[in-house]
């Protein structure tokens, strides 16, 4: 059973942190293919047009009869054959993280796959199969066991790679809007060690201050996404204790692009949701990068929070979906640009929020508590892309489907 | 759709030759493909000019293949092929050869095999080894094929009851054999002791149980009986060999390969039976994979290697000297030359001109290449019966 992880050391500073090794992202097509099911969190095998069987590793035909395949969504279920324990190894990442076991899985559609194994798992046991994705992006299969315990997320290996907020300090861009509010307690709840809130005026009082600032584990610091001096002077000062980065600028106005909305408007919001993303990544992203290989408190994730009308556009919000458009677009830029430090970039897509902004726009309509448990199950999987709420399932579904057609079918 | 194999009438195998290894090399394969031509140079008279034919391996050649080899060593062939099977690649050039020198295609064919090892060369030839290994084999930790054969030595230990201390015995008794060899790498006797206490690598694997990557060249030579007598060599002939690729894929952790397949053919066309075999050399990447072969090659039931391996004397002297030449566990694994060695100590047992002690009785020799673990398993494979001919 797999013990509860512990406070980790106070760093000794006079000791240099580590970028993490990562693997080298030398992968097939395929396996790209495969990543793309992997980042949804979903668990696929390539079957056959023909002949119906599902094959591993990735190939570009049948092996069985040569007809076509497809990525499609498969049973879990596996048991594990046989294993190692690497003790010795000539790779850089793997060196870092010795003794590593993996093993031998037969998969209940039929093939066989090499996987990463949880601590719970012996020869025998029945296994839940997962495509997780390693520090460079890259699809990795990890055998869970069957019946989940207590503390099975603290799982050595299965912590390289997930971002599970249990131990982490986490720093909140936004913590005078509701989203960062709830999402700070929902990281107490689930472990965190410390949360740094943004501020982004100190002096001035908002709704909540008074109870967060009851809680030890809470932290309100000086930031304001909109002025780049102080997002800088604050990544100097913090940038070395924070593990986790969760941006949560928000900005929704109602307005359409020619018969109503402001251009002012269209201009705060891409302050807000591009260019205060672009400050905090460029800020924070070097220095945390710089420790994404540290032993005892490695720096693990960038996580964004972005409507899922970035992917379709909204006629009545015209101007938020635009700017949300630009931020999704850097957040993708920033994945692939983060692929070769081990920091892992995780988007956050969500439909509507029951709040003021959204008066005009019929349920469902998720809560602020619903988008903050999404994100926290988001880092406990290890999922780089989720989505919050029914409307936001949607529409990344139809989109997949035919991105053409989900941008017809908004309506007003 | 089966046919019996002709036999390799009018085909010679002779001048095997061993570039001794060194751990880490500096020079490039190029530059010991070309010392392995220079001393079989020396050794038979032969020029660029007179081999007409050549095949060529190799793991570090890159970007070059034979042909690079060809223009880069001056060679003018009319007849030239490449076979990038590692431990497979030695045996797989016996059978091409030969039925070209048949066939009248080419007359004195060079069979080369030569492998550089910088610091960081067994990294790149990882890196780039095959499709599979990068997406599924390579990200799970794997800095090589230790992890692939932990597994599958694990889960056969497990099958046939076997023992770290009777794979020990093969590893032991290879040494032994190595002692006799002066460009071994491996120059100290191993105690059993030493074998079980070495430093683990893969459970339940420990170094002795892998091969030491090295650089290294071998060669050998194909041609008519006429022409090896004009050149005054000795001969060995062949008397059977089988080859299989991608067998058993239905299961699910490799415990056998394609010998087992075509092992009744083998002996059929040798004309002969595992225990008329005075001699043999089986590719040895890994204990496990000897014992493998013992078993898919006849010399005892599936399952019943425990026995097989406590009651034989694999030895020089014993009742069926193995590797005698150290095999790579002893002796080093020069890349695919390591599936070339197996042919030279066979050959040089054969014609009485080995590099360490001669086996008493040399006269038939079995010789066995297992290569290219893809993904999760050996996928090549494949075996030569070989006899003494002219010895001059
Ligand atoms: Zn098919």
């Amino acid at each position: 059973m797999t013990k509860p992880l512990t406070t980790p050391k106070k760093k000794n500073p006079l000791v240099k942190s580590e970028i993490a090794q990562v693997l080298p992202a030398i992968r097939s097509r395929a396996a790209l293919a495969m990543s793309c099911h992997a980042s949804l969190g979903n668990f696929v095998l390539q079957v056959c047009d023909d002949c119906h069987s599902s094959t591993y590793p990735p190939r570009d035909r049948c092996p069985k009869c040569w007809g076509e395949l497809k990525w499609k969504p498969q049973k879990r279920v596996g048991v594990l054959l046989a294993d190692t324990t690497i003790r010795s190894t000539n790779n850089l990442y793997f060196q870092q993280h010795i003794p590593w076991r993996i093993g031998t899985i037969l998969l209940d559609e039929g093939p066989t796959a090499f996987a990463h194994l949880h601590g719970d798992i012996k020869i025998g046991d029945e296994i839940v199969m997962n495509i997780m994705l390693d520090r460079s992006g890259a699809p990795a299969l990890f055998a869970l066991p069957r019946k989940a315990s207590l503390h099975m997320e603290d799982d050595y290996q299965y912590r390289q790679f997930t971002a599970s907020p249990k131990n982490r300090r986490v720093l909140i861009s936004d913590g005078r809007n509701k989203i960062g509010q709830a999402l700070a307690k929902e990281l107490i709840n689930a472990g965190a060690e410390t949360i740094y809130l943004g501020n982004s005026d100190m002096n001035l009082f908002f709704d909540g201050k008074e109870s967060l600032s009851q809680n030890p584990k809470i932290k309100l610091i000086p930031l304001n996404l909109l002025n780049t001096e102080s997002v800088t002077k604050t990544a100097k000062q913090y940038g070395g204790k924070i593990d986790l980065i969760i941006n949560t600028a928000y900005h929704v106005r109602p307005g359409s692009v020619a018969f109503s909305g402001k251009i002012t408007e269209l201009q705060n919001s891409l302050d807000i949701n591009v260019n205060a993303l672009s400050r905090l990544a460029k800020a924070f992203c070097p220095t945390l990068s710089s420790r994404s290989g540290d032993k005892e408190r490695p720096a693990v994730a960038f996580v964004d929070l972005v409507s899922v009308f970035s992917l379709t556009g909204h006629p009545s919000y015209a101007s938020m979906s635009a700017s949300s458009a630009a931020r999704l677009s850097l957040i993708n830029s920033l994945r692939t640009e983060m692929k070769t430090t081990g920091l892992k970039v995780y988007s956050i897509l969500f439909g509507p929020i029951d709040d003021e902004w959204h008066q005009e726009i019929l349920p469902p309509k998720i809560s602020h508590k619903q988008l903050a448990s999404t994100v926290i199950e988001s880092l406990k999987k290890g999922q780089e892309i989720s989505t919050v709420g029914n409307v936001a399932k949607d529409i990344l579904l139809r989109w997949q489907l035919d991105p053409l057609l989900a941008i017809k079918e908004m309506s007003p | 759709m089966r046919s019996t194999q002709k036999p390799y009438d009018g085909v010679s195998l002779c001048a095997p030759i061993t570039v001794p290894y060194e751990r880490f090399s500096f020079e490039t394969a190029h530059w010991w493909a070309g010392e392995a031509l220079k001393k079989l140079s020396l050794e038979t008279g032969l020029m660029p000019n007179d081999f007409d034919g050549i095949i060529f391996s190799s793991f570090s050649a890159n970007p070059d293949t034979a042909v690079g080899i060809v223009q880069h060593l001056g060679l003018c062939p009319k007849w030239m092929d490449h076979i990038p099977t590692g431990g497979a690649s030695g045996v797989m050039a016996i059978r091409r050869a030969a039925r070209a020198v048949q066939a009248g295609d080419a007359s004195i064919i060079v069979c080369l095999a030569a492998d550089t090892n910088h610091i960081d060369s067994f990294q790149k030839t990882l890196d780039n080894f095959s499709r599979f290994s990068q997406d599924a084999t390579y990200p799970y930790g794997q800095g090589g094929p230790n992890a692939t054969f932990a597994i599958m030595t694990g889960s056969y230990m497990r099958q046939f009851n076997v023992s770290r201390e009777d794979f020990g015995k093969i590893a032991i008794a290879q040494r032994a054999n190595a002692l006799s060899n002066p460009i071994a790498l491996m120059k100290k006797p191993l105690s059993i002791k030493q074998y079980i206490e070495a430093k683990p690598i893969a459970d339940p694997l420990h170094l002795f149980d892998c091969v030491m990557p090295c650089a290294g060249a071998e060669a050998f030579v194909v041609t008519t009986p006429d022409i090896a007598e004009k050149l005054g060599l000795s001969t060995v002939k062949i008397r059977g060999t089988i080859e299989r690729h991608n067998a058993f894929s239905e299961d699910t952790i490799q415990y056998r390969g394609g010998w087992a397949k075509d092992i009744d053919d083998l002996w059929t066309s040798a004309k002969c039976t595992p225990d008329k075999i005075d001699f043999a050399q089986l590719y040895d990447d890994y204990p496990l994979i000897v014992a493998m072969q013992l078993e898919d090659l006849g010399f005892c039931e599936k399952g019943k290697i425990k026995e097989f391996i406590n009651k034989t004397d694999f030895t020089i002297t014993g009742d069926l000297p193995l590797n005698t030449n150290g095999g790579q566990l002893s002796a080093g694994q020069a890349g695919a030359a390591g599936g070339y060695q197996n042919v030279t100590e066979a050959l040089r047992q054969a014609i009485k001109q080995p590099l360490g002690h001669q086996i008493p009785n040399s006269s038939i020799g079995l010789i066995s290449g297992f290569g290219m673990v893809n993904y999760d398993r050996g996928v090549c494979t494949g075996a030569v019966v070989i006899e003494a001919d002219n010895i001059r």
